[in-house]
Protein backbone atom coordinates (compact mmCIF):
# COMPACT_ATOMS: atom_id res chain seq x y z
CA UNK A 1 0.00 0.00 0.00
CA UNK A 2 2.56 2.64 0.71
CA UNK A 3 6.09 1.47 0.45
CA UNK A 4 7.01 4.05 2.53
CA UNK A 5 5.15 2.54 5.50
CA UNK A 6 7.66 0.58 7.66
CA UNK A 7 9.26 3.39 8.45
CA UNK A 8 6.76 5.41 9.52
CA UNK A 9 4.93 2.86 11.76
CA UNK A 10 6.85 0.77 14.20
CA UNK A 11 3.84 -0.04 16.45
CA UNK A 12 0.58 0.59 16.31
CA UNK A 13 -2.28 1.66 18.70
CA UNK A 14 -5.74 -0.19 19.01
CA UNK A 15 -7.12 2.79 19.27
CA UNK A 16 -6.33 4.71 16.41
CA UNK A 17 -9.07 3.18 13.86
CA UNK A 18 -8.27 5.61 11.12
CA UNK A 19 -4.64 4.31 10.76
CA UNK A 20 -5.88 0.90 11.28
CA UNK A 21 -8.24 1.05 8.54
CA UNK A 22 -6.19 2.00 6.05
CA UNK A 23 -4.37 -1.76 6.27
CA UNK A 24 -7.85 -3.20 6.04
CA UNK A 25 -9.76 -4.19 2.70
CA UNK A 26 -13.47 -3.48 2.29
CA UNK A 27 -14.14 -6.65 4.03
CA UNK A 28 -12.34 -5.75 7.49
CA UNK A 29 -9.94 -7.84 6.83
CA UNK A 30 -6.06 -7.16 7.75
CA UNK A 31 -4.25 -6.76 4.78
CA UNK A 32 -1.45 -9.20 3.66
CA UNK A 33 2.39 -8.53 4.37
CA UNK A 34 3.01 -8.42 0.70
CA UNK A 35 0.40 -5.32 0.32
CA UNK A 36 0.84 -3.23 3.39
CA UNK A 37 4.93 -3.38 2.90
CA UNK A 38 5.49 -3.47 6.56
CA UNK A 39 7.98 -5.05 8.13
CA UNK A 40 7.17 -8.60 10.03
CA UNK A 41 7.24 -6.55 13.79
CA UNK A 42 5.05 -4.00 12.42
CA UNK A 43 2.71 -6.63 10.50
CA UNK A 44 2.34 -8.52 13.82
CA UNK A 45 1.67 -5.47 15.69
CA UNK A 46 -0.47 -4.16 13.10
CA UNK A 47 -2.77 -7.81 13.68
CA UNK A 48 -2.81 -7.35 17.20
CA UNK A 49 -3.64 -3.65 17.23
CA UNK A 50 -6.75 -4.48 14.51
CA UNK A 51 -7.94 -7.57 17.04
CA UNK A 52 -7.98 -5.15 20.19
CA UNK A 53 -9.68 -2.45 18.25
CA UNK A 54 -12.38 -5.20 16.92
CA UNK A 55 -13.22 -6.37 20.77
CA UNK A 56 -13.81 -3.03 21.83
CA UNK A 57 -16.01 -2.42 19.01
CA UNK A 58 -14.22 0.21 17.00
CA UNK A 59 -13.95 -1.80 14.44
CA UNK A 60 -16.17 -4.80 12.32
CA UNK A 61 -15.33 -7.97 12.51
CA UNK A 62 -16.48 -8.61 9.23
CA UNK A 63 -18.13 -5.94 6.69
CA UNK A 64 -19.86 -6.68 3.28
CA UNK B 1 2.29 11.80 41.40
CA UNK B 2 5.47 11.87 43.89
CA UNK B 3 3.66 10.22 46.59
CA UNK B 4 5.43 7.81 48.96
CA UNK B 5 5.87 4.46 47.86
CA UNK B 6 6.92 1.35 48.71
CA UNK B 7 6.69 0.28 45.38
CA UNK B 8 9.64 -1.48 43.93
CA UNK B 9 10.30 0.30 40.61
CA UNK B 10 11.23 -3.96 39.07
CA UNK B 11 7.70 -4.77 39.57
CA UNK B 12 5.88 -1.70 38.02
CA UNK B 13 4.28 -1.80 34.48
CA UNK B 14 2.85 0.27 32.33
CA UNK B 15 -1.15 -0.64 32.06
CA UNK B 16 -4.00 0.84 29.94
CA UNK B 17 -7.61 0.06 29.95
CA UNK B 18 -9.92 0.99 27.67
CA UNK B 19 -13.85 0.50 28.95
CA UNK B 20 -17.44 1.22 26.99
CA UNK B 21 -19.45 3.37 29.41
CA UNK B 22 -23.77 2.29 28.84
CA UNK B 23 -25.71 4.99 26.46
CA UNK B 24 -28.09 4.25 29.18
CA UNK B 25 -26.29 6.71 31.46
CA UNK B 26 -26.37 9.94 31.07
CA UNK B 27 -24.06 12.51 29.63
CA UNK B 28 -22.68 14.64 32.83
CA UNK B 29 -22.79 11.13 34.78
CA UNK B 30 -20.46 8.72 32.23
CA UNK B 31 -17.85 9.80 34.56
CA UNK B 32 -19.13 8.66 37.54
CA UNK B 33 -18.75 4.70 36.26
CA UNK B 34 -15.25 5.09 36.03
CA UNK B 35 -14.49 6.48 39.68
CA UNK B 36 -14.41 3.78 41.37
CA UNK B 37 -11.39 2.23 39.08
CA UNK B 38 -9.63 5.48 39.43
CA UNK B 39 -10.28 5.69 43.55
CA UNK B 40 -8.99 1.84 42.95
CA UNK B 41 -5.64 3.47 41.05
CA UNK B 42 -5.41 6.22 43.31
CA UNK B 43 -5.32 4.12 46.72
CA UNK B 44 -2.97 1.94 44.98
CA UNK B 45 -0.80 4.59 44.38
CA UNK B 46 -0.34 3.92 40.75
CA UNK B 47 0.44 7.07 38.52
CA UNK B 48 -1.92 7.53 35.97
CA UNK B 49 0.14 8.99 32.90
CA UNK B 50 -2.26 10.01 30.77
CA UNK B 51 -6.46 9.63 29.95
CA UNK B 52 -9.36 9.62 27.58
CA UNK B 53 -12.72 10.84 29.33
CA UNK B 54 -14.65 8.67 27.88
CA UNK B 55 -16.55 9.98 24.98
CA UNK B 56 -20.05 8.78 22.52
CA UNK B 57 -19.17 7.44 19.90
CA UNK B 58 -21.25 4.27 17.58
CA UNK B 59 -19.81 1.03 17.79
CA UNK B 60 -18.67 -1.08 15.04
CA UNK B 61 -21.44 -3.56 15.56
CA UNK B 62 -24.09 -4.49 18.42
CA UNK B 63 -22.96 -5.76 21.53
CA UNK B 64 -24.44 -7.54 23.73
CA UNK B 65 -24.14 -7.65 27.40
CA UNK B 66 -25.83 -7.22 30.43
CA UNK B 67 -25.89 -4.35 32.81
CA UNK B 68 -27.06 -3.57 36.33
CA UNK B 69 -27.13 -8.03 37.08
CA UNK B 70 -30.31 -7.85 34.35
CA UNK B 71 -31.20 -9.09 31.35
CA UNK B 72 -28.48 -9.11 28.22
CA UNK B 73 -29.48 -5.91 26.39
CA UNK B 74 -27.94 -4.89 22.80
CA UNK B 75 -26.25 -1.96 22.53
CA UNK B 76 -25.42 0.01 19.16
CA UNK B 77 -23.59 3.14 20.69
CA UNK B 78 -21.50 3.72 23.96
CA UNK B 79 -19.17 6.12 25.28
CA UNK B 80 -15.54 5.14 25.06
CA UNK B 81 -12.55 5.84 27.31
CA UNK B 82 -9.35 4.67 28.48
CA UNK B 83 -6.87 5.67 30.76
CA UNK B 84 -3.03 4.38 31.12
CA UNK B 85 -1.37 4.17 34.18
CA UNK B 86 2.06 2.58 35.92
CA UNK B 87 1.25 -0.05 38.60
CA UNK B 88 2.20 -3.47 40.06
CA UNK B 89 0.51 -6.43 38.51
CA UNK B 90 -1.62 -7.27 41.93
CA UNK B 91 -3.64 -3.93 40.74
CA UNK B 92 -4.58 -5.64 37.86
CA UNK B 93 -6.69 -8.30 39.05
CA UNK B 94 -8.56 -5.86 41.66
CA UNK B 95 -9.53 -3.84 38.71
CA UNK B 96 -10.48 -6.64 36.80
CA UNK B 97 -13.22 -7.43 39.18
CA UNK B 98 -14.06 -4.21 39.82
CA UNK B 99 -14.96 -3.62 35.88
CA UNK B 100 -16.02 -6.90 35.68
CA UNK B 101 -18.94 -6.06 38.52
CA UNK B 102 -19.41 -2.87 37.55
CA UNK B 103 -22.92 -1.84 36.51
CA UNK B 104 -22.46 0.74 33.70
CA UNK B 105 -19.20 -1.10 31.80
CA UNK B 106 -20.55 -2.94 29.12
CA UNK B 107 -16.95 -4.10 28.31
CA UNK B 108 -13.54 -3.45 28.85
CA UNK B 109 -9.71 -3.79 27.78
CA UNK B 110 -6.79 -4.81 30.25
CA UNK B 111 -3.17 -4.56 27.74
CA UNK B 112 0.15 -3.63 29.22
CA UNK B 113 1.59 -1.53 26.95
CA UNK B 114 5.69 -0.29 26.61
CA UNK B 115 5.44 2.75 24.10
CA UNK B 116 4.02 5.75 26.08
CA UNK B 117 2.71 7.50 23.25
CA UNK B 118 2.91 6.06 19.70
CA UNK B 119 3.24 9.01 18.46
CA UNK B 120 7.05 9.34 16.79
CA UNK B 121 8.14 5.93 17.28
CA UNK B 122 9.79 5.68 13.74
CA UNK B 123 12.03 7.84 11.76
CA UNK B 124 13.97 8.17 14.48
CA UNK B 125 16.95 6.52 14.34
CA UNK B 126 19.23 10.32 15.14
CA UNK B 127 18.26 9.62 18.13
CA UNK B 128 20.21 6.54 18.91
CA UNK B 129 23.57 8.47 19.24
CA UNK B 130 22.80 7.51 22.99
CA UNK B 131 24.18 3.84 21.99
CA UNK B 132 27.88 4.35 21.85
CA UNK B 133 27.48 5.32 25.56
CA UNK B 134 25.39 2.07 26.02
CA UNK B 135 29.08 -0.05 26.16
CA UNK B 136 30.67 2.52 28.41
CA UNK B 137 28.03 1.52 30.98
CA UNK B 138 27.89 -2.13 30.81
CA UNK B 139 31.12 -2.97 32.62
CA UNK B 140 30.00 -0.82 35.27
CA UNK B 141 26.87 -2.53 35.40
CA UNK B 142 28.15 -6.03 35.50
CA UNK B 143 31.15 -5.12 37.87
CA UNK B 144 29.05 -3.36 40.14
CA UNK B 145 26.20 -3.62 42.30
CA UNK B 146 22.42 -3.68 41.08
CA UNK B 147 21.97 -0.56 42.90
CA UNK B 148 24.84 1.81 40.37
CA UNK B 149 22.97 -0.12 37.45
CA UNK B 150 20.03 1.74 38.20
CA UNK B 151 21.25 5.23 38.90
CA UNK B 152 22.98 4.65 35.77
CA UNK B 153 19.98 3.99 33.94
CA UNK B 154 17.88 6.65 35.14
CA UNK B 155 20.76 9.38 34.42
CA UNK B 156 20.15 7.86 31.05
CA UNK B 157 16.87 8.38 30.87
CA UNK B 158 16.61 11.79 31.98
CA UNK B 159 19.30 12.54 29.16
CA UNK B 160 16.99 10.42 26.23
CA UNK B 161 14.11 12.65 27.63
CA UNK B 162 16.07 15.64 27.53
CA UNK B 163 17.28 14.75 24.20
CA UNK B 164 13.64 14.16 22.91
CA UNK B 165 12.11 17.68 24.32
CA UNK B 166 15.13 19.29 22.58
CA UNK B 167 13.81 17.82 19.19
Amino acid sequence: MNPNSSHIHKSFDYKNTELLKKFLNPHGRILSHGRTGLTAKAQRSLALAVKRARFMALLTFVAR
Amino acid sequence: MSENKVIDPELVRLYEISYLVSPALAEDKVHSAVLPLKDLLAGKNAAVSAEESPKFRRLAYPIRAAIAGGKKQVFDSASFGWIRFESEADTIGEAKKLLASSPDIIRFLIVKTDAPEPAKTFSSRHIRPADPAAPAFEPQGTGGSAETKVVVSSEELDRKIDELVGV
